[in-house]
């Protein structure tokens, strides 16, 4: 079989057609990588269309003989390109920095004053600049504390209240840790300090206790929160803490750490520890320690600080904590007694603690006398049930319109929409895209996600074209393997060829894989210089896209991390296992048929029926070809590829392979019907007279 | 005594829509023997080299290939067939020498010097890179054949080897055919309704009619025919007086041919014939043995056939 293999092969790559095939494919694969392209060249009457021309426009603004006024006005006109560039997904490293470069150029050559007109205008270009800057934070484009220092360079941007209102939910919704937005709005203080904005300061002030506010709420409420975080939270408390301006607010805000301090220790932080024992056994007992130290060293720090809640020292003795610890330790000895393990929760208990848990128990008791506390308690339990439903709905909803102004949702939109639609398994999916994004800070422009192939939006993914060009030549070789398979080299019995071949020393079992085996590797070969050209065309023109990673979501749960050249080679591969299929069909048909004509009709026709009823049940023009590699194919080895080895039993028995059986169906219904099909041909080939 | 490569054991073949394309064929064929197959239009000669090919399952019977039966083992016996039915569907666009290539790789151990060695011997060497597209017909015949000999068959099947080819053409086609029979000593089985060529290769003839083979014989045995089928012509000077003495005298049949008697004897009978001619000092001017040609006794075989079934009828 591998004789007649090599040697139909062999003959096969000789025919004159093969390149006239090759030069078909590859031209049709260009077509529609121009045609899908996400990449629009403006079309308006803008002189400078592309990047060399922008380049051209700021050596232009660099032109000394140039009157300043003219300057600015070209400057805004380029400023307005890049807005437009930017408005439609484009890279805008590039033009952020020419922006940049004629910004800071027209700054250093501010008129003297004498032109009020000029000046006026550079003011109005300035708060233009500072807008195309507030787009780009909207993206993420650029950090919100390069911002602030943009502004803080610029004693120009004078700003209303109201600029300070936008800015401030900036910080607010920018996709960012805590720290960085507590430095982002630290940074915004000392500059409304230095120059004195009284007015403005006030508002700011306001803003950061409720952030504080808000940021000690999602401690008090994530109750998965890790370490890390916790410190984190706790240095931007730190920062609001040493940089607060009004005495008063300052009272304030130390009654807030106080209180936040109370609620982790009565409601988080045992809590904590329990799922802590409970889910991460596997955590060493050391590591388990220096967390417990930790959390009290820094809260400790913090109280200490509040001398009032010293006055409570000796009102607490070895409560409810301890009891945590040592329900803590002893589930921990349970699972892996050890010496050093009991040790060292002992001294932990007798040591360290003994200084911190006085302060902290001294507070609790406190708040439970204060009749406020019930109302935070039922406050907390409101704000859990919003959270899991609300909060993501918001995000998602905002995302959802990314291209459009991110400040301006109304959230009670948002949330009758995403209710209306969150059942879709689409949006679903959509959904916990976004809300993994976000939560990960990963949410950029930049990002690439599973083929969408969704002509209705302007915004398809950035690699989509590549999945569409690799679908196209797929369907290009399909239509090359029915001609090879038919008319160019027929299992044709009235032309004669057959008649040579049969008289070999190889059954027909024999001459009919072999064959099969030719055409299909010549497809492979085919489908592989696509590849390479898809490949290198995105190479050329989106270097950046190719090297972000795609995030896809399976089964509206779980999220999948791939690199794009991995998804397009196990796409690819997807698309070859229904090529096999599809060509095991035509070769049935060329069988049956005898001859090659009439073959070469009926399996367009079988073809083209199998098309259309894939129409109708996907309804769409592009999936109707290959629809199992888009539905189950590429998923599943998508799920499969993406396995870590160290949970490896663990995601197994949760991963969708396991529990969404259509993927094993469909593996196998192919490989049923690829076999059926070859049963069938054989035993017609093997019983027929020649 | 010569090897016996291709036996045929009582095969019969129906196809699917009742017609019996081959009822109970019996024959066989040694090493270097030309067999010719004649029949008219629809008797089964195409069919029975079908059968021998393993292109056609046979419904009774065995065919053994050297010894090895195709129903048992197929590949072992179709290694020693080479075989070219119709004319040969080669590939256009490849050359001579990549058509051969390509078919040689079915087989083990055939290098580009075989190839080349074949070429030579069928004498189209100067083509081997020229494409086939290019090539003369002759030329397309002969790599038709070195095609089914490039892997040293003892058996080689050529259904209708003069096919659409010219009268120089077909003498060069039948002297290489006696030259593989002779040098390379392959059986050869040829179907062809080209009766004068077969005449001059086949050492065997095998008459098909419906289906059944109606004649078994040698060329000799089927142009000399029995005792009473040859004729003789004297050409003698008295030839009426002649005819006279011969058929008084010894009782043979005669007839007049202008200044010749035909006699229908044997050749035994020549000697008795000038002697007696002699005795009535007759002279002798040319004595003639008329045989007929393989024309006329495959028309011959096929009426006393027909008469035979309109008899029994």
């Amino acid at each position: 079989m591998i004789k007649v293999f090599k040697n139909e092969f062999n003959r096969l790559i000789k025919m004159p057609l093969v390149f006239l095939m090759l030069i078909v494919l590859l031209a049709a694969t260009f077509l529609s990588l121009i045609l899908y392209s996400p990449v629009q060249r403006p079309s308006d009457n803008l002189d400078f269309g592309n990047d060399s021309s922008t380049q051209i426009y700021s050596t232009f603004i660099n032109e000394n003989k140039i009157s300043y006024d003219d300057k600015i006005n070209q400057a805004q006109t380029l400023l307005n390109y890049y807005s437009k560039l930017h408005d439609r997904s484009e890279n805008t490293t590039l033009s952020l920095q020419n922006t940049l470069n004629s910004f800071e150029l027209l700054k250093s050559e501010i008129p003297n004053g004498d032109s009020t007109v000029l000046y006026d205008k550079y003011q109005d270009f300035a708060q233009s600049v500072m807008e195309f800057k507030l787009s780009l934070i909207n993206f993420a484009e650029i950090d919100v504390i390069e911002y602030i220092n943009f502004i803080a360079t610029s004693p120009e941007y004078l700003g209303s209240l109201e600029d300070i209102d936008v800015l401030l939910d900036k910080i607010d919704n920018y996709n960012s840790s805590f720290l960085n937005k507590a430095e982002a709005a630290n940074a915004l203080v000392n500059f409304f300090e230095a120059n004195l904005f009284q007015e403005k300061l006030t508002k700011l002030n306001k803003f950061s206790l409720n952030f504080l506010e808000t940021t000690m709420d999602k401690i008090i409420y994530d109750i998965k929160i890790d370490y890390n975080t916790y410190t984190e939270y706790l240095k931007t408390s730190e920062i609001f803490f040493n940089t607060s301006y009004a005495n008063a607010w300052r009272v304030s805000l130390l009654n807030k750490i106080s209180r936040f301090a109370d609620l982790f220790y009565s409601v988080v932080n045992p809590t904590y520890l329990t799922i802590y024992t409970r889910n991460d056994l596997i955590l060493d007992l050391n590591t388990a320690i220096i967390n417990a130290h930790a959390y009290i060293n820094l809260t400790g720090t913090q109280l200490n600080s509040y001398s009032a809640h010293k006055l409570a020292v000796e009102k607490i003795r070895g409560t409810n904590f301890i009891n945590y610890l040592e329900q803590f330790s002893h589930d921990y000895i349970l699972v892996q007694p050890s010496k050093e393990a009991i040790e060292s929760i002992q001294s932990l208990i007798n040591s360290k603690l003994q200084e911190n848990i006085d302060v902290i128990f001294a507070y609790i008791v406190n708040f439970q006398n204060d009749p406020q506390s019930q109302l935070i308690v039922n406050k907390i339990e409101n704000y859990k049930e919003l959270s899991t439903m609300a909060y993501d709905l918001v995000l998602y909803t905002a995302i959802l319109n990314t291209h459009k102004d991110l400040t301006n949702i109304n959230i009670n939109d948002c949330y009758g929409y995403s209710l209306k639609n969150f059942n879709e398994y689409e949006t679903q999916s959509m959904a916990t895209l976004y809300n993994y994004l976000i939560k990960n800070n990963e949410y950029s422009s930049n990002y690439v996600s599973a083929p969408q192939f969704n002509f209705v939006e302007n915004s398809p993914s950035v690699v989509d074209y590549a999945f569409f060009a690799l679908r196209v030549a797929a369907i290009i070789i399909v239509i090359i393997l029915v001609v090879v398979a038919t008319i160019i080299y027929p299992l044709d019995t009235k032309k004669g060829t057959m008649n040579l071949l049969l008289v070999r020393p190889h059954s027909r079992t024999q001459i009919f894989f072999g064959k099969y085996l030719a055409t299909l590797l010549l497809g492979c070969v085919l489908f592989m210089f696509s590849f390479i050209f898809v490949l290198s065309y995105s190479a050329f023109t989106n270097i950046s896209y190719f090297s972000s990673i795609i995030i896809t979501v399976f089964n509206a749960t779980t999220i999948l991390r791939i690199q794009p050249i991995i998804a397009l080679l196990i796409y690819s591969i997807s698309l070859l296992i229904e090529i096999a299929f599809l060509l095991a069909i035509i070769f049935l048909v060329a069988v049956v048929f005898k001859k090659s004509r009439i073959s070469f009709v009926v399996s367009g026709v079988v073809l083209a029926i199998l098309f259309s009823f894939n129409l109708i049940t996907t309804s769409n023009l592009i999936f109707a070809f290959f629809p199992h590699t888009n539905i189950n194919l590429y998923k599943y080895f998508l799920v499969n590829s993406s396995f870590e080895r160290e949970h490896f039993l663990f995601k197994l028995l949760h991963s969708p392979v396991i529990t969404n059986m259509n993927i094993w169906l469909s593996i196998i219904v192919y490989v049923a019907y690829i076999s059926t099909l070859f049963v069938i041909s054989n035993a017609i080939l093997k019983s027929r007279d020649y | 005594m010569p090897d016996t490569i291709l036996e045929i054991k009582e095969v019969t073949k129906k196809f699917s829509h009742g017609i019996v394309a081959v009822n109970n064929v019996s024959f066989s064929i040694s090493e270097g023997e030309i067999f010719g197959i004649l029949g008219p239009k629809n008797s089964g000669k195409t069919t029975i080299l079908r059968l021998i090919c393993g292109l056609t399952h046979m419904t009774e019977g065995d065919i053994l290939i050297d010894g090895v039966s195709i129903k048992n083992d197929f590949k072992k016996a179709i290694r020693d067939v080479g075989a070219l039915i119709r004319s040969p569907k080669l590939f256009n666009h490849m050359t001579c020498f990549a058509n051969l290539r390509y078919y040689a790789n079915f087989y083990e151990g055939i290098t580009d010097k075989d190839i080349s060695n074949y070429a030579r011997l069928l004498g189209f060497e100067h083509f081997l890179k020229r494409r086939i597209s290019k090539c003369p017909k002759e030329i397309k015949q002969k790599v038709g054949i070195a095609q089914a000999i490039i892997h040293k068959p003892k058996l080689l099947i050529i259904d209708d080897p003069f096919y659409n080819l010219d009268v120089r053409e077909i003498n060069t086609m039948s002297s290489l055919l006696k030259l593989l029979a002779e040098k390379e000593k392959i059986a050869l089985i040829i179907s062809s309704r080209m009766l004068g060529e077969m005449e001059k290769i086949c050492n065997t003839i095998g008459v098909f009619n419906e289906g059944n083979m109606v004649e078994l014989k040698t060329m000799i045995q089927l142009l000399e025919g029995s005792t009473n089928s040859q004729k003789l012509k004297f050409t003698v000077d008295y030839p009426n007086f002649a005819g006279k003495i011969i058929a008084e005298e010894l009782k043979l049949k005669v007839s007049l041919a202008g200044n010749a008697i035909l006699v229908y004897t044997n050749k035994a009978d020549l000697q008795i014939i000038t002697s007696t001619l002699k005795k009535y000092e007759l002279s002798i001017f040319k004595i003639e043995i008329i045989t007929k040609t393989l024309e006329q006794v495959f028309a011959e075989i096929l009426e006393r056939r027909a008469l035979s079934k309109s008899w029994l009828s």
